[in-house]
């Protein structure tokens, strides 16, 4: 059921949970990539529940969903595209407030995906997916080659992380397709790290055990981007955006490092657990 | 443009961070991690909590025809053994007493 794609890379941004910044990420990797010459479309695929349209302020933009070109009311999916406002070369693809999930079927997914290959020639697909492992990941995922884990260093994040990296591996499995899995951990604090109160870049690396594209930080600075429908990478200011900015150049190849701690003057807590004044966490 | 008083702030909120990590702390992080690598185990097994606990019953039960044996003390756990969910039992023998 995989899209035929030769140059395109089809990504879809999933998590299980809620809530830990899958759109955000969707959205700020998508102009990344479309800031260095890529064309990219971005897919809400959260039918009932969108927030792309919203996250860059194109809500007044759309003239056809995903959903009204699945009933035959829109005849050509090029006229889905929304071109972005500040980007040239980014386009959404918004879907319905009103359906819900079981409207857009798995194969219905494929043959847009497709059809938007072999009309469009963009770089990228990114499909944002709706939380949960139900039919709308399922028809989120159908179309994928590279799929982009979002978790929070969280036990119930990461719990549900784990969950859909079950699934996809089940996926792979049973259909042969080939599937990239990238991790992105984001919303992580520094001090919170460092003080043991908050899951470390190497522990939800050990328990979920797949490669990691990004680590972003908690930041403030994310939810006025929100409010302004200007998302957070072009803020340059923002630890947030700088993240999202070279996740969209570590899928180019750029090679950025990432780090393997987050944890502040790691260093400093080492002496003092040495001599003894801090209590050293258990391994 | 960054005010002053934002960058006087920005290093304050540094300065209280640094004063934070010298004091002790209880980390709950490991116990995330622990308590993460248990949850995996369970959702990714097919082995339920309440099977897990009836069979652990269930050696106790043969156990206990051991006098040799502290079925009482017995641990049942799930654990993953080179990429293999297995259930590792802990069965304490009673130390000869001279």
């Amino acid at each position: 059921m995989e899209a035929k794609s030769r140059q395109t890379e089809v990504i879809v941004v999933t998590s299980g949970k809620g809530g830990v910044g899958k759109s955000t990420t969707a959205a700020n990797v998508g102009i990344g990539l479309a800031k260095r010459g890529k064309k990219v479309i971005l897919i809400d695929t959260d039918t009932g529940q969108k927030c792309l349209d919203a996250i860059l302020d194109l809500e007044s933009r759309v003239v056809y969903n995903l959903v009204e070109w699945i009933t035959g009311e829109c005849d050509d999916v090029s006229k889905l595209l929304v071109r972005d406002k500040r980007m040239d070369s980014l386009f959404l693809i918004s879907t319905s407030q009103t359906k819900d999930k079981k409207d857009v079927k798995p194969e219905d997914m494929v043959r847009l995906v497709n059809e938007l290959i072999a009309k469009e020639e963009p770089d990228y697909i990114i499909l944002d997916c709706p939380a949960g492992i139900e039919e709308g990941f399922k028809t989120a995922v159908a179309p994928a080659n590279h799929v982009i884990l979002v978790t929070n260093p969280e036990v119930t994040a990461v719990r549900g992380c784990d969950r859909v990296i079950g699934k996809l591996r089940a996926v792979v499995k049973t259909t042969g397709r080939q599937l990239k899995m990238h991790l992105v951990i984001n919303k992580i604090d520094r001090v919170q790290v460092t003080r043991g109160e908050l899951l470390d870049i190497g522990d939800v690396l050990d328990v979920l055990g797949v490669e990691l594209l990004g680590v972003a930080p908690q930041d403030m600075r994310v939810s006025a981007a929100t409010n302004e429908g200007k998302p957070i990478i072009y803020d340059s200011g923002s630890p947030a955006g700088t993240e999202f900015d070279n996740i969209a150049r570590r899928l180019l190849g750029d090679v950025i490092p990432l780090p393997k701690t987050y944890a502040e003057t790691a260093w400093l807590r080492r002496v003092l657990m040495k001599l003894g004044i801090l209590r050293s966490s258990a391994a | 443009m960054l005010s002053h008083a934002e960058t006087i702030l920005n290093r304050m909120r540094g300065f209280q961070a640094f004063v934070e990590h010298l004091l002790p702390t209880s980390p709950t992080a490991a116990t995330a991690k622990k308590r993460l690598q248990m949850l995996k185990l369970q959702d990714r097994g097919t082995l339920t909590p309440r099977e897990c606990a009836e069979l652990k019953r269930q050696i106790q039960e043969v156990c206990a025809a051991h006098g040799g044996i502290n079925a009482d003390e017995l641990d049942l756990r799930l654990d993953n053994q080179d990429g293999r969910i297995a259930v590792i039992a802990s069965i304490p023998v009673k130390a000869a007493v001279d």
